[in-house]
């Protein structure tokens, strides 16, 4: 079940909204919590609340623990359990076909021996949201660990915030932090929806995912599946469609889910604030998947010594961070590149700080666009070659209009009218929609039902898989 | 707000309304039955609009028990009675058919007291994706509910759930475009289900693709509504992208629906049927994306592998020839991403001919 589909807007919201207005104290968190599992299990499989309740058991039980716990050694030790715990979850069900195709190889070419070309790794279904909700569990451990955080008092507390549908499967990475004290209030029947917002939110959401990112995927991937026939203009048109696509499709899900959280009276963090409005690669990141960026600066970055040290420490830390933040995303050495790439280019920007913000906002704006840009190939692209492909066709090794049939002109139309919103509009963050004008609800309720007749010509979002 | 749910509720209140009243799915076409049971061996059924293919296979069966049977999605459909050979072939593909479609069908061969010598039943991967269902099959609930002696219960949930797909269906997308294409068209050109003698005629007066289904169940298309052979290749690069059959949403094989699927099969072969399973031959680049998802690429292994298996134990032949190369298809030999055109349906023919079927594995204990 999608927040894009009929099944999920007119049959499972209007139930778990009206279950938690309907109800109050524990009963409501229990409706909460019950709506989310069902929602998940109907989204994948069943089975996957399983990993998800042994994660959420451990770390409730291991953080009830570690303030009774004064011994340091002891309580390293159960932090290391916990890692281990939500970490092996995260290597069994998602790296693990990488790791047995990348060892294997590996251990042949020491040893010498011969690699059956024909063995194949068995398959591992990933569950739907398990990067995500291992973070946010393993974050609540770390705080906990380092006295930053009380642990929650209330396991279905721990548990809401674990479960909470409208981020469970992609985000925002959300701390306890920030949610924990809203599910105790809501329990306490003190939280109150904001309609508004909330409707605002989603339906914006909405219309970015279904109008935008799923019509440019529609236009640009036949060019993607066979890129070695297009020349450079089809090329970067693919290559400015997929920026524009992951961007209208990741950030209209966190709109969804942010409104969603709004109609259920609880804020969740944002993720998103018009990164194409960067002026550099470390503000890209900032504006980027901003949780995402937040949890790796405060559990990886800042642990592996963050900006203390020499240059040359800084930036290999900034490096690595950013490898193992690209290997997040996939269990692929593509991903892993990606990271590297936008580490690279944060530490390139470390070292020329002072002179690149010095030029015009309009140039690194620019520049820090087309650098972002230029990474998303080894993003999008399903192996090496295909990424090399890809850039001689940027390059113009394959000529400038190969390939270019009349029909790229309503993607390249496509692409220039989500580029001009991406850079020069407002965010639906920025939009006080508690404000708006009956004549603006009209007019947003016409755009969303064109995208509520386009759903079932939708897709899945690209987050989902991570 | 409020405006916001005003607006929202008429538009597709007036959605919903325009295109219950168009109908352009085929859901409410009962002429069809009657137009079937006439059609004669020169006539072929054309309509510009879908039509409720269930009861186009159940006219024609009552009209004649065939010797050769063919069942299964339109990705056998094109597959006409000289390719496969025999005289009395009827190939019984339906649109977006489920395990359902198989239990009305083996039911109405048995209500008809008709035992096909050979049945060809094609498999498609969506037969066992959880993720797929379909409401068609409720036009022959009564057969399918008679094969797996359905209790009240049950009947009311598939009723409900049967209301709910199609509501959805009328708010979809493809079915207003398509009913606005037919409304664009003209009322004087519009053409219902219908039969026509003279087929090259037809064509050559409608430029519009339509559903044209000849008397042994296949069906072609007029040479002016084909599409270029790049378009199709986009098409067809992009299926699994574009989750055609649900094929991305896939997340597992359903045993469920493997057991019916034997089940309707064990019953056929029990009154005398020879069985050939076939997976359906796809074109090239849609074989080639769903080999480059490592996911999907497994699930269709273990398709083929159950397939294998049953086939063996049951002394089914087995043709596994979704692969293209295997027969010797080429990019340019399918309408589409999953429909072979004519050169390539005689490769399938002529390779499902070929089939040998093996002798039934012996019972455990003997």
């Amino acid at each position: 079940m999608l927040f894009n589909s009929l099944e999920f807007l007119l049959l499972f919201l209007p139930l778990a909204l009206a279950t938690a207005w309907l109800t109050k104290g524990t009963a409501r968190l229990v409706a909460i919590c019950a709506s989310s599992w069902f929602f998940y299990a109907y989204t994948g499989e069943a089975w996957y609340l399983a990993p998800l309740l042994f994660s959420s058991v451990l770390d409730f039980s291991i953080s009830a623990m570690l303030p009774r716990v004064t011994d340091l050694n002891r309580r390293r030790g159960l932090l290391v359990l916990s890692l281990c715990g939500n970490l092996g979850l995260l290597v069994y069900f998602k790296y693990w076909s990488l790791i047995v195709a990348s060892v294997g190889p590996l251990l042949a070419w020491i040893t010498g021996a011969q690699v059956d070309p024909t063995a194949t790794v068995a398959e591992v279904l990933l569950p739907a949201g398990i990067s995500f909700y291992t973070f946010q569990t393993m974050s609540y451990t770390v705080d906990v660990y380092r006295r930053r955080l009380e642990p929650a008092k209330s396991f279905l507390e721990y548990l809401a915030y674990v479960s909470f549908f409208p981020q469970l499967v992609a985000g925002p990475i959300a701390r306890y932090s920030e949610l924990g004290g809203q599910f105790t209030k809501a329990r306490h029947n003190e939280v109150r929806p904001a309609w508004r917002t909330g409707v605002g939110l989603f339906a914006v959401g909405l219309c970015k995912k279904v109008l935008i990112a799923d019509r440019l995927a529609n236009a640009i991937d036949p060019i993607i599946f066979e890129l070695g026939e297009h020349g450079a203009v089809t090329c970067w048109l693919a290559l400015i469609g997929y920026a524009l696509q992951i961007y209208y499709d990741f950030s209209g899900y966190s709109d969804m889910a942010v409104g969603l959280g709004h109609c259920f009276g609880i804020r969740l963090p944002q993720n998103f604030d018009s990164p194409y409005k960067a002026d550099s690669p470390s503000d890209f990141w900032k504006r980027w998947h901003i949780t995402l960026s937040e949890w790796i600066r405060d559990y990886v970055y800042i642990p592996l010594g963050g900006n203390r040290g020499s240059q040359g420490r800084v930036i290999a830390t900034l490096i690595t961070t950013m490898g193992l933040g690209g290997l997040w995303h996939g269990a692929s050495w593509t991903f892993v590149v990606w990271g590297l790439y936008h580490g690279a280019l944060l530490a390139v920007y470390h070292q020329l700080r002072s002179t690149f913000d010095a030029a015009p906002i309009a140039l690194r704006r620019g520049v820090t666009f087309l650098a972002a840009t230029l990474g998303w190939v080894f993003f999008r692209a399903d192996t090496f070659a295909h990424a090399s492909t890809w850039f001689l066709g940027l390059w113009g090794g394959r000529g400038l209009m190969t390939g270019y049939e009349g029909s790229h002109g309503s993607l390249a139309a496509l692409a220039l009218g989500g580029l001009v919103i991406a850079m020069a509009g407002h965010n639906a963050y920025q939009t006080d929609f508690r404000a708006w004008k009956p004549l603006r609800w009209v007019g947003l309720g016409i755009v969303t039902s064109a995208a509520l007749l386009m759903m079932n010509y939708s897709s899945t979002f690209i987050y989902y898989r991570f | 707000m409020k405006y916001f749910f005003i607006v929202i509720a008429v538009i597709m209140s007036a959605i919903f309304a325009f295109n219950a009243q168009l109908d352009v799915a085929g859901f409410r076409t009962g002429e069809v039955y009657p137009l079937a049971a006439k059609q004669g061996a020169t006539q072929t059924l054309v309509s510009d609009r879908d039509y409720d293919q269930r009861s186009w296979v159940r006219a024609r069966l009552e009209a004649a028990c065939p010797t050769t049977l063919l069942l299964g999605s339109s990705t056998i459909g094109t597959m006409s009675a000289a390719m496969i050979g025999g005289s009395n072939v009827l190939n019984a593909w339906l649109t977006g058919p489920t395990v359902e479609d198989l239990e009305a069908v083996a039911q109405m061969l048995q209500v008809n007291d008709c035992r096909p010598a050979r049945i060809i039943v094609g498999i498609d991967p969506f037969f066992v994706n959880p993720k797929v269902t379909s409401n068609r099959w409720r036009t022959v609930k009564d057969f399918q509910r008679g094969f797996v002696g359905a209790g009240a219960t049950s009947g009311w949930l598939a009723d409900t759930k049967s209301g709910w797909l199609r509501f959805t269906d009328r708010l979809a997308y493809q079915t207003t475009r398509d009913g606005v294409r037919l409304l664009a068209k003209g009322a004087s050109r519009a053409v219902g289900p219908r039969l026509v003698r003279d087929l090259t005629t037809f064509c050559a007066k409608t430029d519009h693709p339509q559903s044209v289904r000849h008397i042994d169940g296949h069906f072609s298309y007029c040479p002016g509504w084909l599409k270029p052979v790049a378009e199709v290749e986009a098409i067809a690069a992009t299926y699994v992208q574009r989750d055609v059959h649900k094929t991305r949403s896939w997340t597992r094989l359903s045993n469920a629906r493997l057991a019916r699927i034997s089940g309707v099969l064990g019953k056929l072969q029990d009154r005398g049927a020879h069985l050939v399973l076939v997976t359906p031959t796809v074109h090239p680049l849609t074989y080639a994306a769903l080999r480059a998802d490592a996911h999907i690429a497994a699930l269709l292994d273990q398709l083929d592998a159950a397939l294998s298996a049953l086939a063996s134990r049951r002394g089914f032949a087995f043709v596994a020839v979704r692969d293209p190369n295997t027969i010797g298809c080429t990019t340019g030999q399918f309408f589409d991403s999953h429909h072979p055109a004519p050169m390539c349906a005689r490769l399938l023919a002529a390779k499902i001919s070929q089939a040998v079927v093996p002798a039934p594995a012996p019972a455990r204990g003997q």
